[in-house]
């Protein structure tokens, strides 16, 4: 889901790079010295995760957790992002250094939004209910990630609508295989290391 | 803490069983006489099947030509143009790819005229004319070239692939980053 460089046209990369530039610097002044290490951590995973593919029908697909970052940063999952996508554009030259804006933004974003609605629910005892929010979290994450790339193709260029429409289709297989591996990490994390998930609000179950 | 550890050290060790790579495209090109080859691949090797190849002139940026790859993942066309070409591989999703085929230059100063006398030497010797020995000798050229433009473009392939290596060193850039904002938030708490 990197956007590479000359794809997009100048108002939708300086409007990317404003509003992720904005998050970036919001999530570093909400991170204190006890966060630091649980964002590199998951900086890290975000890092790897994008470049390991899984063969799935025809194509492969790759896993992007921003779910799993959005539910345990809140908001230090835009500087998070930022960090992962500039190594991989500076060491792989997956996506570009003009495009970073955006793909933070596409990739960030819906983890923000996912730690909002799912934050009071991440902190509750019942298996059940921790296990939906890590699927939902997943899920949601990937297609609101979709959609937002989709969104940024369409906009730099009307005749991208048609390409958005099969990115959608595309990345199906991949909202689902997300929510579920999403689902396991999160019970996971609560089970090994509940207080990974504090920055939440208190359970509303 | 620890199985956190323990778990993520399971994860890299899947990253280094998998091969790992990205929807990255790797587009190589050669000129052979009049004829641009255009190759192209994704970063795991897997050719880009019937993707769109745009081919422009660096300079002004104008469109010169363009076409589909074949199910080889190449495409060729015919040029007369000696400038700069960007050729350019867009297979949708965002993802493209870009390559620069540097002009060749034909001739240089003074050489000209020492190759004029050394094929009308040749000429005069084997009674053929001037451009048919040209024409042989470019040829043969492009016959020999052809492999070692082959290996360049496999080599070219190879310095572009994600290296585990890679991999480990960017997951050590992510702790020293953060490592530094570690370093600064703490001074600005410190007394």
């Amino acid at each position: 889901m990197h956007i590479s460089e000359g794809v997009l046209s100048v108002p939708v990369l300086v409007s990317g790079a404003i509003l992720s530039a904005g998050g970036v610097f919001y999530g570093l002044k909400k991170m204190d010295n006890e966060n630091v290490p649980k964002a590199a951590l998951l900086t890290a995973a975000f890092f790897v995760a994008a470049l390991v593919h899984v063969p799935l029908g025809p194509s492969s697909v790759h896993l992007t957790l921003n779910g799993i970052l959005g539910l345990v940063l809140g908001w230090m999952v835009f500087p998070s992002v930022f960090v992962a996508l500039f190594l991989q554009a500076l060491l792989f030259q997956f996506g570009g250094f003009t495009t970073i804006g955006v793909n933070t933004l596409i990739m960030a974003s819906p983890g923000l939004i996912v730690y909002y609605l799912l934050r009071g629910y991440i902190k509750s005892k019942n298996f059940y209910v921790v296990f939906t929010s890590g699927l939902i979290a997943g899920f949601l994450s990937i297609l609101l990630s979709t959609l937002l790339l989709s969104l940024s193709l369409a906009i730099s260029a009307p005749e991208h609508l048609g390409i958005a429409k099969v990115i959608m289709l595309s990345h199906v297989p991949v909202m689902f295989t997300e929510g579920i591996i999403s689902a396991f990490c999160i019970t996971f994390i609560k089970k090994v290391k509940p207080e990974i998930f504090e920055i939440c609000q208190d359970s509303v179950l | 803490m620890k199985k956190i550890i323990i778990y993520m050290l399971l994860l890299l060790l899947t990253v280094l069983r998998v091969n790992a790579y990205g929807h990255k495209i790797i587009v190589f090109a050669y000129k052979v006489s009049d004829k641009v080859f255009v190759e192209c691949t994704f970063a795991d090797g897997k050719v880009c099947k019937r993707s769109p190849v745009t081919v422009y002139e660096d300079k002004t940026g104008t469109k010169l030509f363009d076409g589909i790859t074949d199910d080889g993942g190449q495409y060729s066309v015919t040029i007369i143009n000696t400038e700069q070409l960007r050729i350019v591989v867009d297979v949708g999703e965002g993802h493209r790819g870009e390559f620069i085929l540097e002009a060749l230059q034909e001739s240089y100063e003074g050489h000209e005229e020492h190759e004029q006398a050394e094929l009308n030497e040749i000429t005069q010797a084997l009674c053929i004319s001037g451009p048919d020995v040209e024409n042989i000798v470019n040829d043969i050229m492009d016959k020999k070239l052809a492999t070692v433009n082959m290996a360049v473009a496999k080599m070219q392939h190879y310095s572009s692939t994600t290296r585990v290596s890679d991999i480990i060193g960017g997951i050590g850039y992510v702790f020293g980053i953060f490592g530094i904002i570690m370093y600064f938030k703490s001074k600005k708490h410190a007394p």
